[in-house]
């Protein structure tokens, strides 16, 4: 049940931990003496036990309230039972937590409201919001925080009573609660406190955690007050409403808002960022890239000399350079080679041509680099000869960017310089050039290509036969015929590799002998050869290099076998995937994962749990497109994993699905993530099946759901998605119609003043007729008209 | 040529990296790691990146190839007088150990090419400490130990502001680079060590301060957990370790003491 880490613990540990498992597996029987070990000396000791309590459920449930209520012996022990109760599986936890909110004891009912808040128990919410007003400062901060983690509007009304009563320890956890709620009410209140110097700072990033356009003035307005902390005071506020207006869909009205109210100020800004420590650099450099002024550049450059910053300065040097793009060819001028490696990537206007050309030249390897794909994204194929030049750098990624710029300027001159290039004395260079005739075939540089196979550079030769196997000629065959016997191994090599490119009888024959090659290596891309081409006839010799001595032969022997479909090429697929060597694992994975075979689900599945992240992303890219309900459960386990790396690729295979059920475990990720989980940005990808699921579920979500996925539709964008966001507003939840008419609003909809004039007359919800109260007298919009 | 690897083929390639040097790469700088690699490879022989991986892994006993491929990714991020305020209280702890003991040791334990110990070389000097304090300087990158060992470095390790007066003493700043004094870099021990290499970590002896700064940041939590177990090890009593301004320890669980000094902050083995 428990599974202890079996290092790190002491002997008595062990002993203790094994006695609460033995203990677990007594059930009922064993409450009390597990509640004894509540007040274990040991973390750890106590987990275990906090953990068998939990998993005892009904149980445990009378025994730990009466435990809370009457005993309480330590912080230690009544931390567990917090726990235990919050973690319970037991039906009848709430019911019994609740309960203790009578408790005469304020601490008990303190942690009552914690526990309940943990549970995300939203039956208990207006048990909670009248906690708000209870005697004991502790007990009602708890209701408060609680109200906060089970989400929703729920308590809007309650808490903002409490804002306005300013009482110190009970203002700031309601403050933070309020900002959450998305609810448009909040923001009046709350800005009312911006007067009070004791809770002017927390108020002011309350305002830019809610998000509202609506908070922009009164932010604005604080700067009357001299002095460089407020003006960082608000940066920091105008980051965060800037952040939660991306994720609501509302950041182009936000941003038109910023521009108007807080342009003023700009010299402000620029001015208070040297002191300014780095999360308000950061903040700052989101504020005045939303503003977009051609001066904040030089201010912005000098935050790309330190890691911390690079990224955020980047980012609003790229938004002031969509507007302003000779600050930016200025600021790549003047500035240090930090500037320019972080600038370039930025650079595509054609107006800039001649000065990145001339960073070719850059003492930075790293801005040289860069340079060159500048230069590809400009597409000015006047810079070819240039860029042939710069394959002579002696930085090898600068000399690949140059490369891969050439493939894709690829005008007409680039055969000549190619040709040129092939007959430098720079090896390096001549290597290149082979690159490049065969990335764009070539045919006429065959005669020279044919020359450079016995260049004495032996890696030139190698790229000549790849050059002469991406030609269309006939004499290419019988070459290669003949190369396959060389005693030079990179060029045997390079035959395999070219005949497994070229395909036909001919080639195969050459491929099955390389098979038997004394070098590794050969026999390696013979396997490739054979299985690019499928030959059915060789599965016999493939199974027979699964027992090579080098690994990487019995790899592509793999790989080559998952290309066929005899039972014994699965079959020696299916043992392989059993390998101890993670890539020979791998391999068969990837060739399970093509046989669309019913048995490959459970070896996927079981290689979902592999320790290894490459290993666990092959299976769950398996198990993709499968309609098997456990694939769709391990995609959906994936999607909400901790490593970035799985989730994200979970994610971008549940949106690639078009059916219901996928849309459904987007929807489930999303409302149990924090707003900056990549889910949402996943969510609101377009398409006809994800507008159907959020408007089918934004019908009944509570008020808790309903901001979440009314912002989904609101990113998503598109006439499809705001005409569902319109339909909601007559849904039959009304959460779902606040939530939706504040979103309609804050992305300033066409036609949704007028939808939500018509709901505050005739909605029967009072509560809903507030919320749109609250969103329609929309300040900034009505400044931003006149 | 660039863009994002494959997510399974970074994946394999980021663990090999991370086995080898501890360096992890997070999402933000994939289309830089991508392009490293892919050039790497190339420059190997290998057009398809998963051979240029099976040779890394399985034919590449001496780790030469591998050697090769950390050298491009490594950044040498660097520059004179950098973050300076530590360091000037950082001379005056050296000089309290050399008061009691007659001498100190200190490491600079991710140096680059070398500008941070030479930085430190030059404010001991001005405090007349630099015949008595040892300073070992260590960095992942041959290359970059080679560079700082000839006292050529970049033209951009000299950024304004900077401190004139030092500068124009030990410095030649030309157009093209920068030179340093052979005076101070034959004060300083230049090696090229892993940072997860414990046995290495352990031959360098103990050391009065340890500087590993902006270093930190380029590792997974648990990789940093594991050097900063290690530097605290090898750090006498009482002895301090610097790191980035934007870096803490704190979140670790050290059991060195966070401390100030002078408005810079230190962490401190117990006495």
């Amino acid at each position: 049940m428990i599974q202890a880490r079996r290092f790190g613990l002491t002997d008595a540990e062990h002993t203790r931990i094994e006695h609460v498992d033995h203990l677990f597996a007594l059930g009922a029987q064993s409450v009390r003496e597990l509640i004894g070990a509540i007040a274990d000396s040991s973390w750890t000791v106590r987990r275990a036990v906090v953990g068998a309590l939990a998993a005892l459920g009904e149980d445990a449930v009378e025994p730990l309230c009466a435990w809370l209520r009457d005993a309480r012996t330590s912080e230690h022990a009544i931390a567990a039972a917090v726990d235990a109760l919050a973690g319970s599986i037991g039906p009848s936890t709430m019911e019994a937590v609740v309960a203790l909110l009578d408790d005469p004891n304020p601490a008990v009912v303190a942690d009552a409201a914690v526990i309940l808040g943990r549970r995300r128990e939203r039956a208990a919410a207006p048990r909670l919001a009248k906690l708000i007003e209870h005697a004991d400062d502790n007990a009602a901060v708890a209701a408060i925080e609680a109200l906060g983690t089970i989400g929703g509007t729920f308590a809007v009304d309650a808490l903002i009573e409490v804002i306005r009563r300013k009482q110190f320890f009970r203002t700031y956890p309601a403050l933070q609660v309020l900002a959450r709620t998305g609810d448009p009410r909040v923001v009046a209140p709350i800005a009312e406190l911006l007067s009070d110097e004791g809770f002017q700072s927390e108020a002011a990033r309350a305002l830019g955690r809610t998000g509202s356009a609506l908070a922009i003035g009164p932010l604005a307005a604080l700067l009357a007050h001299t002095g460089d902390p407020i003006v960082r005071l608000v940066a920091t506020a105008l980051a965060d409403l800037t952040a939660r207006a991306e994720w609501t869909g509302a950041q182009v009205p936000v941003a038109a808002a910023i521009r108007m109210m807080i342009s003023p100020s700009l010299d402000r800004f620029e001015a208070a960022l040297p002191g300014s420590d780095t999360s308000e650099r950061l903040a700052s450099a989101k504020v005045l890239g939303t503003i977009g002024a051609a001066t904040s550049v030089s201010v912005l450059v000098t935050l790309l000399d330190h890691a911390e910053t690079r990224g955020a300065a980047t980012a609003a040097i790229r938004q002031i350079g969509a507007l302003h793009n000779d600050a930016l060819i200025d600021a790549l001028e003047r500035g240090s080679a930090s500037t320019r490696v972080a600038l370039l990537p930025i650079i595509g206007s054609s107006s800039a041509v001649v000065r990145v050309r001339g960073l070719l030249a850059d003492e930075d390897p790293e801005v040289r680099a860069r340079a060159c794909e500048a230069l590809e994204r400009i597409g000015d194929t006047t810079t070819l000869p240039a860029l042939f030049a710069a394959l002579a750098d002696s930085n090898p990624r600068v000399s690949h960017a140059a490369t891969a710029a050439i493939h894709a300027l690829g005008a007409g001159s680039v055969s000549s310089l190619a040709m040129q290039a092939l007959r430098s004395p720079a090896s390096s260079v001549r290597r290149h050039a082979l690159r490049i005739i065969t990335a764009l075939s070539l045919r006429d540089a065959f005669d020279e290509v044919l020359v450079a196979v016995e260049d004495p550079d032996v890696r030139i030769g190698e790229l000549a036969i790849g050059a002469l196997a991406a030609m269309t000629d006939a004499r290419v065959d019988p070459l290669l015929v003949s190369f396959a016997d060389r005693l030079e191994e990179p060029l045997r090599c390079a035959t395999m590799r070219a005949a497994g490119h070229r395909g036909g009888l001919r080639m195969t024959h050459i491929l099955k002998r390389g098979l038997d090659d004394d070098a590794a290596w050969v026999r390696y891309y013979a396997c490739q050869g054979i299985g690019r081409g499928a030959d059915e006839g060789s599965a016999h010799a493939l199974i027979g290099r699964l027992a090579d001595a080098a690994p990487q032969v019995r790899i592509a022997a793999i790989e080559a076998l998952s290309r066929l479909t005899a039972d014994t090429a699965w079959q020696a697929m299916t043992s392989a995937v059993r390998s101890a060597d993670p890539d020979e694992k791998r391999a068969a994975l990837v060739g399970i994962s093509q046989s669309a075979r019913p048995e490959a689900i459970p070896l996927l599945l079981e290689a979902a749990q592999a320790p290894a992240v490459a290993t666990r992303l092959i299976a769950i890219a398996g198990l993709a497109s499968s309609m098997d309900t456990r694939a769709l459960d391990q995609l959906a386990s994936a999607a909400r994993d901790s490593t970035a790396e799985l989730c994200t690729a979970a994610l971008s295979l549940l949106v690639d699905r078009t059916d219901w059920r996928a849309v459904e475990i987007l929807v489930d990720v999303a409302l149990a993530s924090e707003f900056d989980h990549p889910v949402h940005v996943a969510l609101s990808r377009p398409s006809a099946v994800r507008i159907a699921a959020l408007a089918a579920r934004l019908d009944s979500a509570d008020d808790r759901a309903a901001p979440i996925l009314a912002a989904a539709l609101s990113r998503m964008g598109g006439a499809d998605a705001i005409a569902a966001l319109f339909d909601a507003l007559a849904a039959t939840s009304p959460a779902a119609r606040s939530a939706v008419a504040a979103a309609l609003m804050a992305i300033d909809a066409a036609g949704a003043r007028e939808a939500i004039s018509l709901l505050i007359q005739s909605d029967p919800d009072p509560a809903v007729r507030r919320a749109c109260a609250a969103a329609l007298p929309d300040l900034v919009s009505e400044e931003l008209s006149a | 040529m660039k863009g994002e690897l494959p997510p399974q083929l970074a994946a394999i390639f980021e663990a090999l990296v991370e086995e080898a040097a501890g360096l992890h790469y997070p999402d933000r700088d994939q289309a830089l790691f991508a392009s490293k690699i892919t050039a790497q490879a190339a420059e190997a022989g290998y057009e398809a990146l998963l051979d240029y991986y099976y040779r890394l892994r399985y034919d590449d006993e001496q780790g030469v190839e591998l050697r090769a491929l950390l050298e491009s990714l490594v950044v040498h991020e660097t520059y004179f007088f950098r973050e300076i305020g530590p360091l000037r209280e950082l001379v005056k702890h050296l000089a309290s150990v050399v008061k009691k003991r007659g001498h100190a040791r200190v490491w600079s334990a991710a140096c680059s090419s070398g500008e941070e110990p030479l930085t430190l070389a030059m404010l001991l000097d001005q405090a007349d400490l630099l015949d008595r304090v040892e300073i070992v300087a260590s960095d992942l990158s041959e290359a970059a130990i080679q560079r700082a060992r000839t006292g050529h470095h970049r033209r951009r390790t000299v950024r304004e502001p900077y401190p004139a007066e030092l500068a124009a003493e030990y410095l030649v700043i030309g157009e093209r680079g920068v030179t340093s004094s052979q005076r101070l870099r034959d004060h300083v021990k230049f090696r090229v060590l892993n940072l997860l290499d414990q046995e290495g970590i352990e031959a360098l002896g103990q050391f009065d301060a340890i500087l590993c700064r902006n270093v930190l940041i380029y590792f997974r939590d648990s990789s940093i957990a594991r050097i900063v177990d290690r530097i605290t090890r090898s750090l006498n009593p009482g002895g301090l370790v610097a790191v980035g301004v934007a870096e803490s320890l704190l979140r670790f669980g050290t059991s060195l003491a966070c401390e100030e000094r002078g408005g810079s902050f230190f962490y401190r083995s117990a006495s």
